[in-house]
């Protein structure tokens, strides 16, 4: 049996968290889902330090852009400036589409920036997207 | 008196029988209009002044046909005007004749009408010569300065404006003296009251020819009160989009959760409770669903006024074009036809022009009668406006629902014959309100609806 794929999920709202959880959980794949809550704990998580000393590393991380203590912006450079955590594929998954949001998430080293979208079906959808495209469909490192 | 004789020596005007050739050659060279009027009341003599007022030969012509009245003038041609006549005895020889000096009065009469006019007149009223002095006020224009026009006439117009726009004022004014066009409304002006205060004033220049040169008559409205309510309406109006956008956007989220966890409890539990627990989920996510697209609706309403770019040239006829493609899948289901004349190119936001002709040709293919839709979109240039029309074939929209169709979620139909809101003709309303323009329809049931707008041209560039 192959080793569960990590998913750290990055989303204040506990509802969304929920979703993301329960249909990333639905799919075939056997993931292992680690949530946190805010920007700070993220970087705590990733850094494996303070209240997350030997947490794993995740395959892939699904980051929400508007998060309390430190922003999902912040979370995205200090991901991209270790050298550890570089190639970690991130998903922006946020409720902003503003245009300046998507440009800055790109720059700062988002692999997909997509947009929550207000219907069930479609957000479902979009979550085994990002689970097929991620895990079945590109060869990560 | 009147008295032809040189030297004067007697008080009666008694001339001898060649007195009347000196009469005739006093009144040659007369400059006002002279009569000699005989026993029989005919005119003997008219001066040329005379025959020019009154139009004509005056010889042998009834005085009283000429003069009917005391203060009234006849013209040969029939028409009528003010005079002021004096009659004096004239003794020529041994008979008695009449001395008639008449005076027009036809523009003193007319100064008197511009006075009461002025006088009565709604507005308070300045009157000013090129020098920006002032020469006429009227009742309205004491009681709004605090002036009584004795310390108004003869002052120079300076007096009336605030100190600290003095200068500006005398070039503005200077500017439209010296053009002499009516100048429409002038905006954000400011005058000042006797005791110094000042105050908000609308005013309408136009220029009045006179004897003394062109002069400015200046109708004066203190616009405090209006201008504190229209400050009042733009704040609460922004307020209100303010808040439509805020509360439609925050709303979203938590709605977004009712929505999708009412959802998954109907993807998870649906028919494994019991039939009433089914219809309560139903309920539940189609209230959600409903709340959600209203939520989509305001916010899509509130981001006309707020998030929309300002307004160049837009060739409709592309637009219109885009629209039809994006209402591809719509227009095949429906069988539906789309008839586009020549269009204009607008000055628009193209995104809201977009959305204008998205909702009125998705409405035309919406309300649908048996027939398959037929829409006709045409424009003309009428007045200096192109006027659009969006016509259908559809099922018309009855006159009494006239001040409804344009409301917010308001629709004609019960839930469920159509879809939708209720919000697309408010869009369009709105849309149109932000670009100057005005939308309205005719329409007759079972035969179809025409949506009417107006947009304005692009500019000339010249």
């Amino acid at each position: 049996m192959t080793a569960p794929i990590r998913v750290l999920l990055v989303e204040d709202n506990p509802g969304d968290a929920e979703l993301t959880r329960d249909t990333l959980e639905a799919g075939k794949l056997v993931l292992d889902i680690h949530v946190v809550v805010d920007g700070a704990e993220a970087i705590d998580f990733l850094l494996q330090r303070g209240q997350h000393v030997g947490a794993p590393t995740p395959d892939l991380v699904v980051l929400d852009l508007n998060l309390p203590k430190r922003d999902g912006r912040e979370v995205l450079q200090e991901i991209r400036r270790h050298a550890a955590l570089r190639t970690t594929p991130v998903v922006i998954l946020t409720s902003s589409d503003a245009e300046k949001d998507i440009a800055q998430g790109y720059l700062l080293g988002a692999n997909c920036y997509i947009t929550k979208p207000v219907d069930l079906a479609a957000f479902q959808q979009i979550v085994r997207s990002i689970e097929t495209f991620w895990f079945t469909i590109v060869r990560l490192p | 008196m009147v008295d032809c004789r040189a030297p004067v020596g007697s008080n009666d005007n008694q001339l001898g029988a060649d007195g009347f050739g000196a009469i005739a050659t006093v009144l040659a060279i007369a400059s006002n209009p002279m009569l000699v009027i005989d026993e029989l009341g005919e005119i003997r003599l008219a001066n040329p002044p005379a025959e020019r007022l009154f139009g004509g030969a005056l010889d042998g012509v009834p005085f009283a046909s000429v003069v009917p009245a005391e203060r009234l003038g006849r013209r040969r041609d029939g028409t009528e005007f003010p005079i002021a006549r004096r009659l004096e005895p004239l003794r020529v020889a041994d008979r008695t004749l009449t001395l008639a000096a008449v005076t027009d009065l036809t523009l003193a009469a007319a100064d008197h009408q511009l006075h009461l006019v002025i006088e009565a007149a709604p507005d308070a009223i300045v009157v000013v010569d090129a020098a920006r002095t002032i020469r006429m006020v009227n009742r309205k224009a004491e009681d709004l300065f605090g002036y009584a026009r004795g310390e108004l006439t003869g002052r120079p117009l300076e007096l009336l404006v605030p100190e600290r726009l003095r200068t500006r004022h005398a070039e503005l004014v200077a500017g439209y003296t010296a053009t002499a066009r009516p100048m429409g409304l002038a905006r954000d002006l400011y005058g000042r009251r006797r005791d110094g205060s000042e105050m908000p004033l609308e005013i309408g220049l136009s220029p009045m020819p006179a004897a003394e040169g062109t002069l400015m008559l200046a109708a004066i409205v203190d616009i405090t009160e209006r201008k504190a309510i229209e400050d009042e309406l733009r704040r609460s109006n922004a307020e209100l989009e303010q808040f439509a956008y805020i509360a439609s956007h925050d709303l979203q989220e938590p709605l977004r959760m009712v929505a999708s966890f009412t959802e998954l409890l109907a993807q998870r539990y649906q028919s494994k409770l019991d039939e009433r627990a089914d219809k309560y989920i139903f309920f539940a996510v189609d209230g959600a669903k409903r709340m959600q697209q209203l939520v989509a609706d305001l916010l899509a309403y509130s981001r006309v006024g707020s998030q929309g770019r300002p307004l160049a040239p837009v060739p409709a006829g592309v637009i219109v074009r885009e629209v039809v493609q994006v209402l591809g899948a719509t227009i095949r289901a429906t069988g539906a036809t789309i008839d586009v004349g020549a269009l204009p190119t607008v000055l628009a936001d193209d995104g809201q022009l977009r959305q204008l002709f998205q909702n009125l040709i998705g409405n035309a293919i919406k309300f649908r009668g048996l027939a398959a839709p037929v829409v006709t979109i045409r424009a003309a240039l009428r007045d200096d406006r192109w006027q659009f029309d969006v016509a259908d074939n559809g099922i018309g929209i009855d006159a009494q629902y006239e001040d409804r169709i344009f409301q917010m979620f308001q629709r004609l139909h019960e839930r469920g014959k159509y879809d939708g809101s209720g919000i697309g003709l408010t869009i369009a309303k709105r849309i149109l309100e932000r670009h100057g323009g005005r939308i309205w329809f005719t329409s007759e049931l079972g035969v179809g609806t025409t949506f009417h707008f107006t947009l304005h041209p692009v500019a000339n560039p010249s």
